[in-house]
């Protein structure tokens, strides 16, 4: 019996007590099993407890992972060992096939610890960690019987690499099951033999498209690209279970399982058979990332270089040349950068959860005040999610442009077939009705307000609603500039009333602002954060202030941004810029496809809030005189559309200083630390409760690069010093709108940071 | 049978209905389970009910689609009501939608349900064209066929005639028993009471006045919600099939439409095809004051009476008889009245029976006649000449109708009443205070 050594793992804090406890346990039973090495006793007296268990019978011998304390299965250093402990023990037991699969209802292994991995700081501490797991997989592998994973739910990165070192993998047929490799949306690669498992077993094409996207594939999915052998019901999962380990005694049904993996089309096949082939293959699906990430992201790259060089290698050198690929990503500033916004979200999630109050009450019916593109949008999210819906608009011809607007969203996921079109028309008939009135509306537990921005007529209609609605539907407004308190102030029963603001279009943004009114009911918060959730929308509680917290951000940038038009500089080239730097569009489009008007009016209030440093430049003013130059509506704004084509609007030089060229420092200086200043000083006067949050709103809410980590964490990286010194310098060239903040001065004469360095957020 | 109180009445809480429309216009592209849905979901909506209170949904439909066996079923979990409220479809030809109602009552009053939302769907429109028994067989023995000589087999009995469709409407309306389609009871009863052409023209014209009148009025604008046309652009908001300029000229002018050569009922004098569906709440008295819900009014009595078939259009006169013998209100009680108008001449020879003495001693054993149904009471508001017949339906309506025109005149009591084909009446006695 080999001598197993426990490592002191790094576990979360949570958890440590319960390993502690048990670490002493094994330790005596490692002791123990010494003096007496029979197999039952070890397992029966000591491992009971434990996160992996055994039993057997009929010599099939089941293990089943379930981990201490957490609704999910993810595999850390802790359950790993374990296993390793299990393996060495079951290396030597007669049995004929074993099962691998989890304890836990629907949970499979949801991946392995992020902590852990966000924690390693040297290429050599993850090639120590890697090569540790590769023993343990490579056990099983090697195990003188067949081993047949189980997968009841989501089977996501070391799961799935866990899955694949098994002989056979067998699936429920469950929505819960998600298969993937999602480790390069992580900036890394999957580490533990994933690149080269998966593409020797069902064929390079389609593990290169598995392992690059990161995306998931259900059951039947997996099923028909050979990852799973098998698909069963759980209902019958045992009877169904044993008839396959019975019919795998045959080898020729075990040679129809392994020619089934590998079936794909004529061309793949010779694609992947020669080494030129593999190039090509190399090249087409490179020119693909490239035309995605746009150079920002190397992992995809990485994970795709990896997995093709190493499959015409033998698999113990493909796996080397996957660990060193790991390695070089996992100290790459953007896996660290996107590892700390997956944790980030986990914080919020928690940060959020702490407004929510236990209740039994859920909203079961809403109403939608207007059916603009926005209403309509809300209207849906609600209709998706099953709630009840009444929409309503002052008659019925724009009624029936929301319900159209609703098909039409419902049509897009026809179209993806995400949704079968009988199921879209089903949603539509039970849960949205129209009125162009208040009737009905007293059975509504929300209302959602979504009309024009104008502050008469929302107090006005609030007024009015309060008449038709029950003493405790909740009152919300997706107003995105106005004052959430003179909305309230409006209303009998302000305490009901809070902002709910949606960034469009809301079916797809993430992001949701919740502005509670001063006088705000908690339940009140606890019900609209709830009803976000349900959404499936990140919910970020957020103070009241002018623009909230990312319009507030954001306008700044895209007001700097047309000020550099106005000094001569070129539309398209400050654009070009910008989504260099990694953002999803550049301010000025932005611009158009907002709405000049629309922006305009944010910008007004903006202005009317902060005084001179948001002040509204002339050009802004005078493009609002032009006729019929609202933006991408009018397919005229900043550029002029045509098709798809765009080309610079000429009109507006008329208003424009004589081109002049300014360096790409000073744009993305200008633009970029205008709104780092005003985020810092958002998050000292206490708009949002944490940086975190902060920079999940930024890339929530206007897709600000996550491989920077955020707007926060990109000052941070930068150097708030650096930061402070330009701010000064750029207060002197263009004005107090630059004027550091009290925030940043703070930060610099303390040299402080916002966010904790790696080792001790991983313990706190 | 005793006779019933005012202690045991049934509330209605809430009604509603579609626009009727002419079958292949506005609505033609909603299946009557649709038609059925949007109207309950709109009812749910507006009522103060909840949808925890529901016991059951009964719906009236006669023609039920193909697609949706147990439409009520199908109509229940299309409004988005809870699957473990049940439905069931209930079918008693033109009174399927009073039956509905009836049916609530019944199981009210037995204890089965508190609350129950009945209604009426119907969309004749889509009533499908049928194979021939012939063809069916043909493609059946094709189908079944395992070798290509047998299938060729099976083709040669195939001819060009059996391709000829079975027009379900046509076969719906025509009565199984005594052979004649609807139309030509009507002219049986246009014969017995002696009622000319002309006489039947001018009570269509009537119909369509008093429509034309009460649509000016707005009075049915509570009682009809909106749905969207075929292609989301305009909303439906009243019936369509009033003709609000309707000459007697030119309803004189349409040829018989049953009886070509002698008859006397045309179209212009009988009821539309139509589309639409209708549904109202109902619960114990007693419940809605538990909930302090304000009712429409009450369902106090009803009954339903069997006639010869190719009489059937009198069914009205033989149901009300019914319904006052056993009830403890007497006809002249009543103080409006509605008869569904299947044909002129229908209701016209149910005014006349109504009136005779004789008619009571032959047929319906009595010593008095049933009553004189003053015009000026009876379906004051028009009718299904005018405003169309969706069968399964109208049961539904004309109760909804009565009730909101017992409000409007502020009166106490109705009776609403309908023929059915196959021979039967059905009546029903509302009370609105």
């Amino acid at each position: 019996m080999p001598v197993y050594v426990w490592e002191v793992g790094k576990v979360e804090p949570s958890l440590s007590s319960d390993i502690k406890t048990m670490k002493k346990e094994q330790k005596t039973i490692v002791k123990k099993a010494v003096k007496t090495p029979t197999f039952d006793e070890v397992f029966n007296q000591t491992l009971k407890a434990a996160q992996v268990n055994y039993t057997e019978s009929n010599s099939v011998g089941i293990l089943s992972l379930d981990q201490l304390n957490s609704k999910v299965n993810i595999l850390s250093r802790s359950i790993l060992n374990e296993f390793n402990f299990v393996l060495d023990l079951l290396s030597k037991r007669d049995i004929c096939v074993l099962i691998i699969k989890s304890a836990k209802k629907n949970q499979f292994i949801a991946g392995a610890n992020i902590h852990e991995i966000y924690g390693v700081e040297s290429a050599d501490e993850a090639k120590e960690l890697l090569v540790h797991g590769h023993e343990i997989f490579h056990k099983i592998e090697n195990l003188p019987f067949p081993t047949i994973a189980v997968i009841n739910g989501p089977c996501l990165g070391g799961g799935l690499e866990l899955a694949l070192a098994c002989t056979y993998r067998v699936a429920l047929i469950h929505d819960s099951v998600s298969i993937a490799l999602p480790e390069v949306n992580l900036g890394i690669l999957p580490g533990l033999g994933g690149t080269q498992r998966l593409s020797r077993l069902i064929g390079l094409s389609k593990a290169v498209s598995l392992i690059v996207s990161g995306k998931g594939v259900n059951a039947k999915k997996a099923y028909s690209l050979g990852i799973v052998d098998a698909l069963f019901h759980d209902a019958f999962l045992e009877t169904r279970l044993e008839t396959f380990i019975a019919s795998l005694s045959s080898s020729k049904q075990r040679k129809m399982i392994e020619k089934r993996r590998k079936k794909s089309s004529m061309p793949m096949k010779v694609l992947e058979s020669n080494g030129v082939g593999r190039w090509m293959l190399h090249q087409l699906v490179k020119r693909q990332i490239l035309k995605k990430t746009k150079g920002h992201y190397p992992a995809p790259m990485t994970a795709l270089a990896v997995t093709i060089k190493g499959y015409s290698k033998p698999l113990k050198k493909g796996i080397d040349l996957e660990i060193a690929g790991f390695c070089k990503l996992v100290t790459t500033t953007e896996a660290k950068h996107l590892m700390h916004i997956f944790l980030t979200q986990e914080f919020v999630k928690k940060q959020t959860q702490s407004y929510v109050v236990p209740t039994q009450d859920t909203i079961k019916q809403a109403t939608v005040l207007g059916a603009g593109l926005m209403g309509a949008a809300i209207a849906w999210l609600f209709s998706y999610r099953n709630i009840k819906v009444r929409l309503k608009d002052i008659n019925w011809g724009a009624v029936l442009h929301g319900q159209k607007s609703i098909q039409n969203i419902y049509n897009q996921l026809v179209k993806k077939r995400r949704l079968k079109k009988d199921q879209a028309d089903m949603k539509l008939m039970q849960t949205v009705s129209l009125t162009q009135d208040f009737s009905g509306l007293h059975q509504s537990d929300i209302v959602v307000e979504a009309i024009v921005e104008n502050l008469t007529i929302k107090q006005t209609v609030f007024k009015d609603l309060e008449k038709h609605v029950s003493r405790e539907c909740i009152l919300a407004s997706n107003t995105s500039s106005l004052s959430i308190e003179k909305i309230a102030s409006s209303l009998t029963y302000p305490d009901r009333f809070l902002g709910l603001h949606f960034f469009s279009p809301a079916n797809i943004m993430p992001l949701v602002e919740i502005i509670p009114s001063k006088t705000c009911k908690k339940d009140v918060i606890s019900k609209a954060i709830q009803v976000v959730k349900k959404m499936k929308k990140t919910p970020i509680v957020v103070k009241e202030c002018p623009g909230f917290l990312v319009n507030r951000i954001l306008i700044p940038y895209v007001v700097e941004a047309i000020r550099c038009v106005e000094e001569g500089e070129k539309i398209s080239r400050i654009d070009r810029i910008i989504t260099q730097f990694g953002m999803p569009i550049g301010p000025l489009a932005l611009c158009d496809q907002v709405g000049l008007d629309v922006g305009f009016n944010v910008a007004k209030v903006l202005e009317d809030g902060y005084g001179p440093r948001m002040a509204i430049p002339t050009i802004m003013k005078k493009m609002q005189e032009l006729d019929n130059c609202l933006g991408k509506k009018t397919n005229r704004g900043l550029y002029c559309y045509k098709g798809k084509q765009k080309s610079e609007n000429q009109d507006i030089n008329q208003f424009c200083s004589s081109p002049s060229k300014k360096t790409e420092k000073e744009i993305k200086d200008r633009l970029l630390l205008i709104m780092v200043n005003e985020a810092l000083m958002c998050l000292d006067e206490n708009i949002v409760s944490s940086p975190e949050e902060l920079d999940m709103a930024m890339i929530y809410g206007i897709g600000f690069p996550p491989f920077l980590g955020g707007l926060l964490m990109y000052a941070q990286n930068r150097g708030f010093n650096d930061i402070l010194e330009v701010l000064t310098q750029l207060a002197q060239q263009h004005g107090s709108r630059f004027e550091p903040c009290n925030k940043l001065k703070e930060l610099v004469k303390h040299n402080q940071n916002l966010f904790h360095s790696i080792k001790e957020e991983k313990h706190g | 049978m005793s006779k019933t109180t005012r202690n045991n009445r049934i509330a209605v809480i809430d009604g509603l209905r579609t626009p009727f429309c002419k079958a292949g216009t506005d609505l033609a592209h909603l299946e009557a389970d649709q038609l059925g849905a949007l109207c309950v979901k709109e009812l749910m909506q507006r009522s103060k009910v909840e949808e925890n209170q529901i016991d059951e949904v009964i719906i009236g439909n006669v023609s039920q689609p193909v697609k949706a066996a147990n439409v009520a079923r199908v109509i229940a979990l299309k409004a988005g009501l809870s699957s473990q409220i049940p439905a069931y479809t209930v079918h008693r030809n033109c009174a399927s939608g009073l039956q509905s109602i009836t049916n609530a009552c019944s199981s009210i009053l037995a204890n089965q349900a508190q609350t129950v939302i009945a209604g009426g769907t119907e969309s004749m429109s889509n009533i499908p064209f049928v194979y021939s028994k012939e063809l069916k067989f043909v493609l059946e023995s094709f189908m079944t066929a395992k070798t290509t000589a047998q299938k060729l087999g099976a083709l040669r009995l195939f001819k060009f005639k059996y391709l000829k469709p079975i027009i379900g409407l046509q076969e719906g309306l025509t009565d199984p028993v005594c052979g004649l389609i609807m139309g030509l009871t009507a002219e049986n009863l246009a014969r017995e009471f002696k009622i000319d052409r002309h006489e039947q023209d001018l009570y269509a014209l009537e119909s369509h006045k008093r429509v034309t009148e009460a649509i000016e009025h707005n009075r049915y604008a509570d009682e009809i919600m909106a749905i969207s046309d075929k292609h989301g652009k305009k909303m439906i908001t009243a019936d369509n099939g009033v003709r609000l300029n309707q000459t007697i000229e030119s309803l004189e002018k349409l040829k018989p439409f049953f009886d070509r050569k002698n008859g006397t009922v045309t179209v212009g004098n009988s009821s539309q095809v139509t589309d639409g569906a209708a549904a109202m709440i109902l619960m114990s008295e007693s419940r809605a004051k538990e909930l302090k819900l304000t009712p429409m009014g009450y369902i106090r009595h009803y009954s339903y009476a069997g006639l010869e078939p190719d009489r059937m259009g009198l069914g009205p006169v033989y149901a009300m008889s019914k319904c006052f013998e056993t009830s403890d209100i007497s006809f002249s009680d009543i103080d409006l009245f509605e008869i569904n108008e299947a044909f002129a001449a229908q209701v016209l020879a149910c005014h006349k029976a109504a009136d005779s003495t004789e008619f009571a001693k032959t047929y319906l054993n009595k010593s008095k006649k049933v009553g004189t149904l003053d015009p000026k009471k009876c379906n004051v508001n028009g009718g299904a000449i005018a405003q169309g017949h969706p069968v399964g339906t109208s049961g539904t309506r004309i109760v909804l109708t009565l009730l909101h025109e017992l409000k409007r005149q502020n009166k106490t009591l109705g009776c609403a009443s309908l023929c059915v084909g196959g021979g039967q009446g059905g009546a029903i006695i509302i009370e609105r205070h």
